[in-house]
């Protein structure tokens, strides 16, 4: 279930249900982001109690990625019974206002700072 | 007619005519009654069939109704369901365009500053020489120009190690940036090379600036992996505008050449660029 490029990483650890990303996502437009977006609906589709996105080593998101990220969060929301959890870091300049705002699509989503 | 008189019996024919007529009045009502039945026995049928039909008009309307109400909630649902779609998708512009926004001031940040001293780089430098020439041109506002090398920065990175000759650049670099953000831009021009321009002032306030820096430097303490990297200097070529040229090629070699006099006499100095014989 992980994903390994040159630039970034994507893997999950199914013990505490948490997805990390690593590096720099600068794909291009949404079907690069295909293989990305298929592992978190196939995570969200078990339907687990919680769950988490460790995007602490995550340095660049383009557009795109927000994008993947902000319909995920969506599609979590819809799901009703998903606790979900992101966990950022306060030294990478985006992540505070963006990730911010993806709890607007969810108001229950918890954002956790390292 | 012939009426019989009071007291007497009515005569026969009388009685005769008084039978016929009551046989008449009898089958009249016969008749009347028989209608009446008929009357009777059609008013029933039709009321039954009538409330069977608003029987049945009424359970179809009731079905109606259930059914446009059904259709009606399922209407308020998709009403719902796109209000919620159409909420979310001004979130998603918003966070995308907010995003966007954000991601492009970090690569600009990227394609301006270096990124180990955080100081804008050279290619920066350029254009905003520029901009500072048309500004003193223009308002008749001088200039002053500081192009400094940490001394003896090879032999250090020698004795050290890189990472620690990094420090001592990401240390002085900060240093020079924020003793000189209020008054003026500082750049990394080169490896150890970093040149400052000061704004709107004049060459003499430039030189004591230098000189401030200078001393700064000299009390930094910088220590890398718990080892102490001992005292840095750096030596300082100050040139003005427009007292040393009117361009940026002239004014960074006239610093420079008072850079290279500043090594020449001993390092760990500031010396001012030469007049040019014109002047």
């Amino acid at each position: 279930m992980d994903i390994t490029t040159e630039t970034y990483q994507v893997t999950y650890d199914d013990t505490t249900q948490t997805i990390i990303f690593h590096g720099s996502l600068r794909l291009s437009g949404m079907e690069e982001y295909t293989p990305i977006i298929d592992l978190l609906h196939q995570i969200a589709d078990q339907r687990p109690t919680s769950m988490s996105l460790d995007l602490r080593n995550l340095q660049f998101l383009n557009s795109s990625g927000i994008n993947v990220l902000s319909k995920f969060v969506i599609r979590v929301r819809q799901y009703k019974n998903i606790a979900l959890f992101i966990i950022g870091s306060k030294d990478i300049p985006w992540q505070g206002k963006s990730l911010k705002n993806l709890q607007r699509l969810m108001p229950q989503l918890q954002l956790e700072w390292e | 007619m012939m009426q019989s008189s009071p007291g007497q019996p009515p005569s026969v024919p009388e009685l005769l005519k008084q039978i016929d007529a009551l046989n008449e009045q009898m089958a009249q009502l016969q008749q009347e009654n028989s209608d009446l039945k008929i009357l009777l026995e059609t008013v029933t049928v039709h009321s039954d069939t009538m409330e069977e039909e608003l029987h049945r008009l009424n359970e179809q309307l009731e079905q109606e109704m259930e059914k446009r109400l059904k259709n009606m909630r399922a209407l308020h649902f998709l009403l719902w369901m796109v209000t919620q779609d159409i909420a979310d998708l001004q979130i998603v512009l918003e966070t995308a365009t907010q995003h966007g926004d954000l991601m492009e001031q970090y690569l600009h940040d990227q394609s301006i500053r270096d990124p180990l001293t955080g100081l804008f780089n050279r290619r920066y430098l350029n254009d905003d020489f520029e901009r500072v020439l048309v500004h003193g041109s223009n308002r008749k506002q001088p200039f002053g120009l500081i192009l400094g090398d940490i001394d003896h920065f090879k032999a250090f990175n020698t004795k050290f190690g890189h990472k620690a000759g990094d420090e001592v650049l990401i240390r002085v670099c900060q240093y020079i940036q924020e003793t000189v953000q209020d008054v003026g831009t500082a750049y990394r021009y080169g490896g150890e090379e970093l040149l400052i321009i000061i704004r709107d002032c004049s060459l003499y306030t430039t030189y004591d600036i230098a000189q401030r820096l200078r001393e700064g430097i000299k009390q930094l303490k910088v220590h890398y992996s718990e080892q102490d990297l001992g005292s840095i200097t750096i030596s300082f070529g100050v040139a003005g505008f427009p007292d040393h040229g009117k361009n940026s090629d002239r004014l960074i070699a006239m610093a420079d050449e008072a850079l290279y006099q500043a090594k020449a006499q001993g390092r760990d100095r500031v010396i001012l660029a030469q007049f040019p014989p014109s002047s």
